[in-house]
């Protein structure tokens, strides 16, 4: 569960986290506080491509438990400014520990991401989407918490004996449904989080929505049942007039995102490891998923869209396009 | 690296991250506070909210104080506990001395203060009339001299009209800086009146020095048979959000109990005030209609403050003044209209916008004016006529004192309306608190540091002036 979990939360957590500081909070792009988070950018990018496979292979070493237990330390630093205070744009020192932090969870999801002995099981990818949603509901207490919750529990990760690098490796399934799919979806569940700057009203419906989409992936995934679900996510949105987290509408997208990372997992082929290494920590999925909860700043921030928002709940019939992937030919 | 070792290094890192991220055991006094203050009679309770920082920590009570001359312990009535936020109500005294007090509390070892937090008066428990000034986008560099000696004018000006409320719409502080932030704070310290501020779009840049400053950014402040709402309007930008709008409908129905049944009546006329409940005034960043307006949610404000009897609606933006009713038009022939009036207010202090004003452009604020609890005047008769206009505000400028002679002040009304009651402030070098104003009513003698203030309340007729002077006399 843990190694699914440093997986997602790159792109389940702490990315949106930042684009929820940096978008609610404020964000000053001229000030050397904003250029950090450019900077954290480019050089995520870059460290992808010039290091990401070096940094692989230090999979199942002695790495892992020593990015865990420094995610949890810089995770302390980096919150305790915004303990009882909040999220300034033009703080450098807070910004340098929400970037460090997000150094260490690039790091964690990319030793995550390699090849091991065996793939991962659905109900690991379920119980780390469990842990998602505790990590978001944290902000139920403070609104910012969830930063340091991440650190937490990368740090508990660290307890865990990493497994042994072998050639199981994930499969990254994505196209150009799955990416639509994926910037919907991302602008579906964190549209809720602009309403909220003083007290986090949406935590406990988003953290709902992250642990149903782990009883998604964990679920079966066939049957006329989901697309039922689809159906009702596409009717709740069509009547609740309202953009707030209405948790009929959150539970039923959480439902949508389990049937999309499933689906980009390739959780039905766990006994066919396939061969290819990630390029990214879930590669595409992570890009348009961000891209999405950055467009539901943008839409959130110019709400005559509204005539609009239909479109947003197409994911809801993406239960209808799954199909098992057929297996590999031996 | 064996299995205990890593679960042991795994605990202390997260021992050490909980312990370090949320810092000592701390607190941060949310509200009363400068801008959301509880204003309340000798004898009656005020509500203390706090965020604690260790939401498991029950610990002990909080202490609350009083900071006046003396500081002054309260007596907790409730203590409640909601996840991180703890409330306390805490019975202020029956001989407690009118006038504005900081609050501070203690928790944990260690004191939080906000200034002129709670205000004290002794109005009776059936006033009906109240006058409000309300103010938005103020001047734009405050804390570094250019934007300061007319912000100073404003606070004189409206303490010498003495006011029961100042309502401030946002734009407080518009280029993100703390020492701005700061230096709106200690200007609206200068405030007699109780000030409730609301935020603005330009707080968008130093929001953390807004909300460390000024706290939460949707309030209900209630004065007696009065309910003041103020909304972040430019949350996101331009809106009010699917939060904001629950809010206000609970803190509406809060104030009047039950909405009215029919909703094409109550966009006619306004319910009269129900006995027992309060009247409310909801104040926002952004008007509802025209241009740069909200976005989203007109109708159902609209619907609300129809169904809940709301007079009116006071906002700013615009930097000019206009007024609208219920149905989004602007009206031009008279002030006086059935329902709620949508009122824009011009820039007290912030750059004048031709093209958004529907009177001469000024500088300035508006005085409202309750009697009986219906609002009577929003308006100022701008060129003297006797009429007043159907949406201009009052100049700034036309309000001045100043205290000539060791024991006279002048007053100049140069408006054209009269000012009944005026505040006016005296101060003599020496400790006497034995004189008399020669004209108007002796409110208070203060004795402060060797020198001894008088505030004496006059009426100061349209277009003329008052010398008050203190002289040896009976009271």
């Amino acid at each position: 569960m843990m190694r699914a979990f440093a997986l997602l939360q790159l792109p389940l957590v702490y990315l949106p986290l930042c684009v929820y500081g940096l978008g609610v909070y404020g964000s000053d792009f001229d000030a050397w506080s904003g250029r950090l988070f450019l900077g954290l950018l480019v050089g995520l990018l870059a460290l992808e491509a010039l290091v990401g496979r070096r940094v692989a292979r230090l999979a199942g070493t002695w790495a892992e438990t020593a990015v865990g237990l420094a995610a949890a330390l810089v995770a302390g630093v980096a919150y305790a400014p915004l303990h009882l205070g909040w999220w300034d744009e033009h703080a450098t020192s807070q910004a340098a520990g929400v970037c460090a932090l997000g150094l260490l969870a690039w790091s964690a999801a990319r030793l995550a991401a390699a090849p091991r002995d065996r793939a991962l099981a659905p109900r690991e990818v379920a119980g780390a989407l469990v842990l998602v949603g505790l990590v978001w509901s944290t902000a139920w207490l403070y609104p910012l918490l969830p930063l340091l919750a991440l650190g937490v529990a990368l740090g508990l990760g660290a307890a865990v004996r990493p497994r042994p690098r072998g050639d199981a490796a994930l499969e990254a399934r994505f196209g150009g449904f799955e990416a639509w799919a994926a910037v919907l979806l991302g602008v579906d569940l964190f549209l809720g989080l602009w309403d909220g700057r003083w007290i986090a009203t949406w935590a406990a419906p988003l953290g709902l929505a992250f642990a149903l989409a782990g009883l998604r992936v964990g679920g079966r995934q066939q049957g006329g049942g989901w697309i039922v679900i689809g159906a009702l996510n596409f009717a709740a949105a069509a009547l609740w007039r309202a953009w707030g987290p209405h948790p009929l509408h959150v539970m039923l997208a959480g439902f949508a995102l389990g049937g999309l990372l499933h689906y980009v997992l390739g959780l039905g082929r766990v006994e066919a490891p396939a061969r290819r290494l990630l390029r990214a920590p879930l590669g595409g999925f992570t890009v348009f998923w961000v891209l999405g909860v950055v467009l539901g700043l943008a839409l959130y921030q110019n709400l005559a869209f509204a005539p609009w928002r239909l479109v947003l709940l197409l994911p809801a019939l993406l239960p209808a396009r799954h199909r098992e992937p057929a297996l590999p030919a031996a | 690296m064996s299995t205990v070792l890593r679960l042991a290094l795994a605990l202390a890192a997260v021992a050490w991250a909980v312990a370090h991220g949320f810092g000592a055991r701390d607190f941060e006094l949310v509200r009363p506070r400068l801008g959301i203050p509880e204003i309340v009679r000798p004898g009656e309770s005020i509500r203390v909210e706090l965020r604690d920082a260790l939401p498991w920590d029950e610990g002990p009570a909080p202490r609350v104080r009083l900071l006046g001359p003396a500081p002054l312990e309260l007596e907790l009535l409730e203590l409640e506990r909601r996840g991180a936020v703890r409330t306390a109500v805490a019975r202020l005294p029956e001989d407690l001395a009118l006038g504005a007090y900081g609050i501070e509390v203690e928790l944990h070892g260690r004191r939080h203060d906000h200034p002129k937090a709670v205000h004290v008066h002794a109005r009776p428990d059936d006033f009906e009339d109240l006058t409000v000034v309300h103010l938005a986008d103020l001047p734009t560099f405050l804390g570094d001299g250019r934007g300061d000696l007319l912000m100073r004018r404003i606070v004189e000006e409206v303490n010498l009209i003495a006011p029961d409320l100042v309502l401030i719409s946002g734009d407080i502080a518009y280029v993100g800086s703390w020492d701005h932030f700061r230096a709106a704070l200690e200007h609206f310290e200068a405030f007699d009146a109780p000030v409730v501020a609301g935020i603005g779009n330009h707080e968008y840049r130093g929001l953390a020095a807004f909300f460390t400053l000024f706290g939460p950014l949707h309030h209900v402040v209630d004065l007696d048979g009065w309910r003041i709402v103020t909304l972040d309007s430019g949350h996101g930008r331009d809106e009010l959000t699917e939060t904001q709008l629950a809010f206000l409908e609970a803190a509406l129905s809060g104030s009047v109990g039950a909405p009215r049944q029919d909703a094409d009546a109550a966009r006619e006329e306004l319910p009269a005030p129900v006995e027992g409940a309060r009247v409310p005034l909801v104040q926002m960043h952004h008007p509802p209609f025209w241009t740069r307006k909200l976005h989203v949610h007109v109708d159902r404000l609209v619907e609300l403050c129809a169904l809940y009897g709301v007079p009116a609606v006071l906002t700013g933006h615009w930097h000019g003044d206009y007024v609208f009713d219920r149905s989004g038009t602007p009206r031009r022939d008279t002030p006086d209209f059935p329902g709620t009036k949508y009122v824009v207010t011009t820039a007290a202090g912030a750059d004048l916008r031709p093209q958004t004003s529907d009177s001469e452009l000024h500088h300035g604020y508006r005085l409202l004016r309750f009697h009986r609890r219906v609002l009577s005047d929003y308006t100022y008769d701008q060129d003297g006529d006797g009429v007043r206009h159907p949406c201009a505000s009052i100049p700034v400028g036309q309000l001045t004192q100043w205290q000539y002679g060791p024991r006279t002040v002048a007053v100049k009304n140069e408006l054209h309306e009269d000012l009944r009651r005026a505040r006016v402030r005296l101060w003599i070098d020496e400790e006497n608190a034995g004189l008399v104003p020669d004209v108007g009513t002796l409110e208070e003698v203060l004795l402060e540091g060797g020198r001894t203030r008088y505030t004496v309340r006059v009426d100061v007729p349209r277009e003329s002036e008052v010398q008050v002077t203190l002289v040896e006399g009976e009271r």
